[in-house]
């Protein structure tokens, strides 16, 4: 008789039979125990000295205030949100950043870098969890980890408030679903909806959707392929559509005289926003952003992006090859490369170069005996010595890390402007990096406590500002603001500093903060 | 103050409406949920010896002679050893009495059951079949259909392998380029017998079919057959043996579904579907599914026996919900909210897509552009047409209009180029 019903052999996983969950249970306590030491190691990289180094940074004030006023006053921002980023991010702040030991402080930028800790914890037990489900050996999942927070590039910019950061769990708990050794259709959704997540925290990650698209095509099973691949993306496309919805309701999705749009947004991070230039260039910002990389740590990047390209022709770690690539391609491409860009890549790179080692291992086990052992050994002690080398190179940095202390000039400033010093009903212009803090010593609103950037930019500046320059009281110059306003071309502030002068000075040189009078 | 309300009786039925519809999203999907899942949906091997008889009654009513004969044809023609065939009529359709008479002159042992009731219904008649059944296991052929020829062999597989008192075989709509409508009437039967009755067979809560059934005899006199009033027998006897703890399975292999053919017209599709939403009202109101061994299951069966009422009339709630969301002026988290439902309903259509292709893997049919683009554009008229049926039901529900109207058979499945080799 023939059979017409030619049954498949049954797909079971190794991960379902009745051994593995008992070796599983086993493992989980192990397991455990070295997450929980991962997380000891990287908090305490990140919470030393936090609040002294790096510097603070504007961007930083900028979320930070956005989330105080996505709590407080159930808006997007204190001043016109004009879709420069979608708000997700801030979002999540907001539900941390109540919590008085994230915001309370001499600087309130420092206190909110707390939540960033709590964000590479996270980060670190899902890129751990990613790893072991790569197939990578534990001591090399370790490895992983160890790479990426050790490296003093992540000591400094994992401790700063932004969105890339918010956004690194996110993507690789999507990529820790989309890999599933189970292959269940909800996982393939799971991993969508946390992409869109990604997204939505910091819309550059977008270009890093077809890596973990591949890893889901790679990982789901040919005949139910069709349906992970229609869950993922819906999963995915439907939480994302949110934003322009939302734009759409408040009919600011198109361009139109007298407000602001997602539309004209777009355009500008798409088309007008100034290129960096080539990475090549030596005059070009893409090339200082590179070489500022650099200084702090070349290795992780050049080895990672190496050890990304050998990825890809391996099939288990091709997706995570295909980020560090993606990446790559955007970083030659010219376009506008700000600083943070290389965040969302250091887990990646850092999981590339355990990967490879781990590919190496297994590669050294096929040998005969003997050979194998050579290998083995050779291997070994060449980690062990490429670790220690590490080790040497990054002490520098981290100590760096440890002991810097570059904000007390900001704090000096934002306790000389708590002092009653300066008269309350007095227009203060401040950078956001003390934004908050001005705002709560009594300068109770956006056009009292005002960001330099929005007094020749935002749209209601006319309104509020009907006097120009001549209505501003104070201004506190920070290094960061003096670069900005001669680079950005914003007249009335550069007019005012003009027509300012120093009533009080903090620090020394090039770190000096500034209070200004504005004299008319 | 009229405002808040308003809100928060917005939020609560998008929350509803978002819960059902994703619900039944999921449990639609339930054959691709994971690679085990996807595998226990199919038949086994058949490597036993078969050794059940067969009852098979046909029961027939207003039918043409060709659509009967193919339907017996393939019944005869079974690898399966012991079979039977009864045809079930009723003693006021003479033409159909002679149609059935004309068949069983060609074929020797084939019996003619009669129904002499006053008021005609398919379970009237199959339980005046079910009589002249000697059959170890009973099963049920709709006029209309083509039996796999092996079908049988492996039926009686699952009832040795799995020990079951039930088996649900797959039926499938074919002529699904036919009319816009037929490409989802097939779709939603492939969605149906594909996946979701595997759901049901694993959650011990079933809706049986009409079509392709099969119960033991002892079973079935054991429950007194089938409920000579439901609309909806065939569920209704799916959910008095699910209370009774019966081992029901499920098994599809495209090779093996039983062939049938979609309603002719749009309006026959309508009274279809009101019979089956009544049907499924009635069987709900009847309460047998109180017996249930589970919370569980009892709360599946709720939900399943009300599911093709709540889903038409979401399709009438949810646009104009979302409407007064988006023209009032409510806060932006209820207007987001009030979009919820919809998602599944997006996705839904995503799922469509890959079914149709799986659909098309399946039975080795050329699916087209075109049908994909049909697919994905009549989705709202489809809906409405599901919820025209849906306003019908409830209104006889009310009204208490249980008239039985049956659904014409034209033949169109006999026509589908693709079936002349299916049994090869």
């Amino acid at each position: 008789m023939s059979t017409t019903a030619v049954l498949p052999q049954p797909v079971l996983t190794a991960i379902r039979t009745p051994e593995a969950a008992v070796r599983r249970y086993r493992q989980s306590w192990s397991n455990i125990a070295i997450i929980a030491a991962l997380v000891t190691i990287t908090t305490i990289i990140l919470l030393v000295n936090l609040h002294g180094y790096p510097t603070v940074q504007d961007d930083e004030g900028t979320y930070l205030s956005q989330a105080e006023w996505v709590r407080a006053h159930n808006a997007l921002s204190p001043y016109t949100y004009w879709y420069d980023h979608p708000p997700f991010g801030w979002m999540q702040l907001a539900a941390l950043s109540w919590i008085p030991i994230f915001h309370d402080g001499p600087l309130t930028v420092a206190a909110g870098r707390g939540i960033m800790v709590l964000y590479a914890d996270v980060s670190v037990v899902l890129l751990y969890l990613l790893a072991c489900r790569l197939g990578l050996r534990r001591i090399f999942a370790v490895l992983t980890v160890l790479l990426f927070v050790g490296s003093p590039i992540s000591t400094t910019f994992l401790r700063q408030v932004y969105l890339d950061n918010l956004a690194i769990p996110w993507l690789l708990a999507a990529f820790y679903f989309a890999s599933t050794p189970r292959k269940h259709l909800w996982h393939y959704v799971l991993a969508g909806l946390l992409l869109a997540g990604t997204v939505l925290t910091k819309e550059t990650t977008a270009v890093l959707l077809p890596a973990v698209a591949l890893a889901g095509w790679q990982s789901s099973y040919a005949k139910t392929r069709d349906f992970a691949s229609v869950g993922f993306w819906s999963g995915f496309f439907l939480i994302c559509l949110v934003y322009p919805l939302m734009a759409l309701l408040k009919n600011e999705l198109f361009a139109g005289p007298g407000h602001v749009s997602l539309q004209k947004a777009m355009e500008f991070q798409f088309f007008e926003r100034a290129g960096s230039g080539s990475v090549f260039d030596p005059s070009s910002s893409a090339h200082s952003t590179v070489l500022g990389w650099f200084y702090l740590d070349k290795w992780l990047l050049i080895l990672g992006a190496v050890c990304g390209l050998i990825a890809l022709f391996v099939r288990r770690l091709r997706p995570i090859g295909l980020v560090v690539l993606l990446l790559g391609i955007t970083l030659l491409r010219k376009g506008y490369l700000p600083q943070m860009f290389i965040i969302v890549a250091l887990p990646f790179l850092a999981l590339c170069m355990g990967g490879v080692v781990d590919q190496t291992w297994s590669l050294a086990q096929r040998l005969g005996k003997p050979a194998r052992w050579v290998g083995e050994g050779g291997l070994l002690v060449a980690l062990t010595a490429g670790f220690l080398a590490l080790a040497i190179v990054w002490q520098p940095g981290v100590s760096r890390a440890f002991i810097s202390s570059n904000n007390d000039e900001h704090a000096e400033a934002v306790a000389y402007l708590r002092s009653p010093a300066i008269p309350r009903d007095s227009r203060v212009v401040v950078d956001n990096t003390v934004w908050q803090d001005v705002y709560h010593a009594g300068f109770s609103s956006p056009w009292r406590t005002i960001w330099y950037y929005k007094v020749d930019l935002d749209s209601a500046a006319k309104k509020e500002l009907p006097g120009g320059w001549r209505d501003l009281d104070y201004i506190v110059l920070t290094p960061f603001m003096r670069q900005d306003i001669s680079t950005l071309g914003l007249t009335t502030m550069a007019t005012a500093v003009e027509h300012s002068q120093v009533v009080a000075r903090f620090g020394t040189g090039p770190a000096a903060v500034e209070i200004r009078e504005v004299t008319k | 103050m009229l405002s808040a309300i308003v809100s928060a009786a917005i939020v609560v039925i998008a929350l509803t409406l978002f819960a059902t519809s994703g619900a039944n999203l999921w449990w639609m999907l339930y054959a691709w949920r994971t690679p085990e899942t996807y595998q226990g949906t199919f038949y086994l091997p058949a490597v036993r010896e078969p050794c059940h008889s067969f009852s098979i009654i046909v029961p027939a009513r207003h039918e043409v002679e060709p659509v009967l004969r193919a339907t017996v044809a393939r019944l005869v023609d079974q690898t399966h050893p012991r079979v039977e065939i009864v045809l079930a009529v009723g003693h006021d359709d003479p033409s159909t009495v002679e149609v059935a008479e004309k068949i069983a002159a060609s074929y020797p042992g084939l019996k003619i059951s009669v129904d002499h009731s006053e008021v005609k219904n398919k379970p009237r008649q199959l339980n005046t079949a079910l009589a002249d059944c000697t059959g170890d296991i009973v099963g049920v052929f709709d006029a209309e259909s083509l039996a796999a020829r092996e079908l049988l062999v492996h039926v009686d597989e699952v009832f040795q392998a799995n020990n079951a008192d039930v088996v649900q075989g797959a039926v499938q709509l074919i002529n699904f380029q036919s009319s816009w409508f037929s490409l989802r009437n097939c779709l939603e039967y492939y969605f149906w017998f594909r996946s979701r009755l595997h759901m049901h067979a694993q959650k011990q809560f079933i809706p049986l079919g009409g079509n392709t059934v099969f119960v033991r005899r002892a079973v079935l006199n054991e429950v007194n057959g089938w409920d000579g009033n439901c609309l909806a027998e065939d569920c209704d006897l799916g959910v008095r043996l699910s209370a009774l703890g019966r081992k029901v399975s499920v098994a599809f292999d495209p090779g093996l579904v039983t062939r049938e053919e979609t309603p002719d017209t749009i309006y026959a599709l309508v009274k279809q579907r009101t019979r089956w939403n009544l049907g499924f009202i009635q069987v709900l109101y009847k309460g047998d599914w109180r017996k249930l061994p589970t919370r569980r299951a009892r709360s599946l069966a709720q939900f399943t026996l009300l599911q093709p009422m709540s889903q038409a009339f979401s399709g009438l709630v949810l646009p104009i919900a979302l409407l007064t969301a988006v023209i009032g002026k409510f806060s932006m988290i209820v207007t987001l909210i009030s979009f919820l439902p919809a998602l599944p309903t997006i996705a839904m259509l995503g799922f469509d897509v890959a079914a149709l292709r799986a659909f098309g893997q399946d039975y080795s049919f050329h699916v087209r552009a075109r049908d994909y683009a049909r697919l994905v554009f009549f989705m709202p008229v489809y809906q409405l047409i599901l919820s025209w049926a849906a306003v019908r039901a409830a209104f006889r529900f009310f009204s208490g209009n249980f008239e039985w109207e049956k659904t014409a058979h034209v033949g169109a499945h006999l026509s589908t180029p693709a079936i002349a080799d299916d049994a090869a």
